[in-house]
């Protein structure tokens, strides 16, 4: 319970901090609309050029990079604690891990909406409200859905990782992995017509800023974000969906083929 | 029918078992056969394949060859694990801040076929308290092993693997570890035990087996 209320705390406190940049921000530029606060704080880099995202990069890197180091052994301590007494007790590999998969995706869920709920909060105590209510409704579910998705991979793949090399490589991997595909599109902005990378790449599909949605279009326009034609909010959550349903697939193999033989200790 | 025919050539039948791991075979052409109501001893010197047998018939290892039928099931086939299966391999580990009687309890709540007095019964039966507030992390290296033999017992399995059973224990521990296995087997268990102890394996065994360097030995010193 301790160790729950411990992570609920570091989700709240990155909430806080993220909260109080965007709420900055939008002062600089008068401006009280919720749903721009909401681009600005979980909307993702607002240019994919690379000398404007320094900050941009910890925007959107720290809060994933929190959530995988918090979840990285979810699936490992099951064989760190008594995994012999536990495994033995269930008939099926696939149902252990079946179990785990959900209440993954479950647990990174919480950890967004608890820093959506906080930016609200911090919002509309700040004086914001939605400049148009059908806006502000999709934006937050999209960038919401985006998050959880994107975030979800990560640790999906920190997780089975982990069962496979052990926790710290798994969880290195997983930083480097993300911060090059976060930085790749910047990196190759204005080398050549990048698009194509930025639709592959699931990073950038985790981020609202840059498709061409009508509703992310409004306020990309408006303040200048880089938005990417044909690259629309549904086609990002079918691709990530996909890559999720990949990754199940990968890690039931691997849960049915692993070895189970990490002596037992107490933790 | 196919029950049938197992029940004639033994509970848990394992053919031509074999098992790499990094390049190293640690299990050679183990091939064995089993029967309820019986206690099985294996003893070897340390890294010899008594424990990596033992993780391969509870489903924990996957054979890099061969089979492992568990009362009519095809480990990795019909079902991961055996059913009702009680284990103690090697390390007693539990979860350190908890009492045993709360280990137990959430062990037992995964299948769900024994109540609390089950669980008190099983506790008090290796000797120990059941209301003992103790956590875990302040047992003795012999409460540690008891609280293991507890788990394995509690739910009344029909197969019980131990390995160094009575590792940590005194001679009055070791006494009442040696009862409680004459017991189970009295009720028709089937046990496999592995020690380094001689004794435990004289004392107890219907049948010996000796391992070396993966490869399975009869008494006899015969290859299986």
């Amino acid at each position: 319970m301790r160790n729950f209320i411990y992570k609920i705390c570091l989700a709240a406190t990155i909430s806080i901090i993220i909260g109080m940049y965007a709420i900055n921000l939008m002062r600089i530029e008068n401006n009280t609309s919720l749903e721009i606060l909401y681009i600005i704080g979980y909307g993702g880099l607002f240019s994919f050029d690379f000398d404007s995202n320094i900050f941009g990069f910890l925007r959107v890197l720290v809060p994933q990079f929190l959530l995988v180091f918090l979840l990285a052994e979810y699936m490992y301590s099951d064989f760190k604690i008594c995994s012999v007494y536990v495994f033995t007790r269930a008939n099926r590999r696939h149902s252990w891990f079946l179990k785990k998969f959900f209440s993954l995706l479950i647990i990174t869920l919480v950890y967004y909406v608890v820093q959506f709920v906080i930016l609200l909060v911090m919002g509309v105590l700040s004086g914001f409200s939605p400049e148009r209510f059908d806006v502000f409704v999709r934006v937050v579910i999209s960038s919401l859905v985006l998050h959880v998705l994107i975030a979800f991979i990560l640790v999906c793949v920190a997780n089975l990782l982990s069962l496979k090399v052990g926790i710290n490589f798994g969880y290195m991997c997983v930083i480097i992995f993300n911060t090059v595909m976060i930085m790749t599109p910047s990196v190759t902005y204005g080398l050549f017509d990048n698009s194509i990378i930025i639709k592959i790449l699931p990073g950038s599909n985790g981020m609202l800023l840059g498709h061409s949605d009508n509703f992310v279009k409004v306020i990309s326009d408006k303040f200048g974000f880089d938005t990417l034609e044909g690259f629309s909010v549904s086609f990002s959550i079918i691709y990530l969906i996909t890559i999720i349903i990949v990754l199940f697939y990968i890690g039931s193999k691997l849960i049915e083929y692993l070895d189970i033989i990490n002596d037992n200790k107490e933790v | 029918m196919i029950i049938r025919r197992f029940k004639e050539l033994g509970e848990i039948r394992i053919i031509g078992l074999n098992k790499e791991i990094k390049g190293n075979k640690v299990l050679r052409d183990i091939n064995i056969e089993m029967s309820k109501g019986k206690i099985y001893g294996f003893y070897g010197r340390n890294g010899s394949g008594k424990t990596m047998l033992f993780r391969a018939v509870s489903g924990l290892i996957k054979p890099t060859s061969g089979e492992i039928f568990v009362f009519g099931k095809k480990l990795g086939r019909d079902t991961s694990f055996p059913e009702n299966l009680g284990l103690i391999i090697e390390n007693v580990g539990f979860w350190s801040q908890y009492t045993g009687f709360w280990n137990l309890k959430y062990l037992a709540s995964i299948r769900n076929i024994i109540n609390d007095e089950e669980i008190r019964s099983a506790i008090k039966r290796v000797g120990l308290n059941p209301e003992d507030k103790k956590i875990y992390k302040k047992y003795s290296l012999g409460m540690k092993q008891r609280l293991g033999i507890a788990q394995a017992i509690m739910e009344r399995p029909e197969l019980i693997i131990l390995d160094e059973p009575t590792n940590a224990l005194d001679s009055e521990g070791i006494d009442l570890v040696r009862n409680i296995l004459l017991e189970e087997k009295d009720r028709g268990a089937l046990i496999m035990i592995a020690s380094h102890n001689k004794e435990d394996i004289n004392l107890l065994s219907d049948e010996k087996y000796m391992m070396d360097n993966g490869s399975l030995f009869s008494e006899l010193g015969e290859g299986q």
